[in-house]
């Protein structure tokens, strides 16, 4: 992925990135359009494997997801390029999945320094869903079963 | 100047020189080219269509269901785009383009889709190209120049998301022998 703007001036190290702290945080996103965007099949939030939270602020994880066992899952996986801004992708994640800034910015650098980053784990339907969403944002993406 | 801001109405106003304007007018035209009756042997048409599945037969299958959606929706940004261009109101040597809230992503996709082309067309392989200084003598230095400049559109765009941007903190750079100021949001604490 291609530094952004206050990056510009070399390239990233592991680790190195911080997260934003600022009172821009609170409160709801003010993007226009974001219901339209947040459009979800059945209006269920993908869980992140490893148990993470995906900490969104629009939905949360629901038990449709938890009653779904394991060998079920896909993992949709986010793939690095050196064209799209890491900006655009923390903005893709969070829009998306309504991942925290935080979440966003940790997804975004794996995705940087180690090449992928599994970014959701959910049924093969929602996660072919995702994958189609994240190549309309221009994100290479693919799904795969869990531990295949 | 590159300007980009948010109304209080939700449409977001691109102002800028007439001269960027009538260079963005001429991008549509280049991805219209690729979507229409798209080759998808062609490296710039995959990397806008990409693989869904590493097996073959799964992503074939993938491409009947959902390619059409995806044609579709890019095709709808380089028409939002295209309008939205059509609309802006020139002042003298300035335009002011207006981004209709329900348009945001769409034009924002399209700006992102036009920034992939035109990388892919450059054969950019690594993440480092936009850390050195500009190539005059590069074989496509306008098209290089021309991605530099979108990168610039974009970040403007993001800014006006309403969304939190991440903060990134570049490494000390040996080139950077100065104090460091004015280097946008670094953390001084890391």
């Amino acid at each position: 992925m291609s530094a952004s703007r206050a990056a510009a001036a070399g390239r990233l190290g592991a680790g190195r990135g911080g997260v934003a702290g600022s009172a821009r945080e609170a409160g709801p996103p003010r993007s226009p359009g974001r219901r339209r965007e947040m459009e979800e099949p059945n209006g269920t939030g993908p869980v992140l494997s490893g148990g993470v939270s995906p900490g969104t602020r629009e939905k949360t994880t629901t038990e449709t997801d938890s009653l779904v066992s394991p060998d079920r899952l896909w993992n949709v996986i986010v793939w690095n390029d050196p064209i799209n801004l890491m900006s655009y992708v923390t903005f893709v994640f969070q829009k998306l999945f309504g991942y925290s800034i935080e979440l966003a910015t940790k997804l975004m650098l794996q995705v940087h320094n180690e090449g992928r980053s599994i970014v959701a784990s959910v049924e093969r339907e929602k996660a072919e869903y995702y994958v189609s969403r994240l190549h309309q944002y221009g994100l290479q993406a693919t799904l795969e079963k869990q531990d295949a | 100047m590159l300007k980009v801001s948010r109304r209080k109405d939700g449409t977001v106003a691109v102002s800028l020189n007439l001269y960027e304007a009538l260079v963005l007018k001429s991008l549509p035209e280049r991805i219209r080219r690729l979507l229409t009756d798209p080759d998808f042997s062609d490296r710039t048409v995959l990397r806008l269509f990409p693989r869904a599945y590493r097996d073959p037969a799964k992503d074939r299958e993938y491409r009947r269901l959902l390619g059409e959606d995806l044609l579709r929706r890019k095709l709808a940004g380089v028409e939002a785009f295209e309008k939205s261009l059509r609309r802006m109101r020139v002042k003298q040597l300035r335009a002011e383009i207006t981004v209709r809230a329900e348009d945001y992503d769409l034009w924002l996709g399209f700006v992102n889709d036009m920034r992939l082309v035109l990388g892919t067309e450059l054969e950019i392989e690594e993440d480092d190209w936009s850390d050195d200084a500009f190539d005059a003598s590069h074989p496509r230095a306008e098209d290089l120049a021309l991605l530099h400049y979108l990168s610039w559109l974009e970040e403007e765009l993001l800014q006006a998301s309403g969304f939190p941007l991440p903060r990134i903190t570049p490494p000390e750079s040996p080139r950077d022998s100065g104090s460091g100021k004015g280097e946008g949001p670094a953390d001084k604490s890391t």
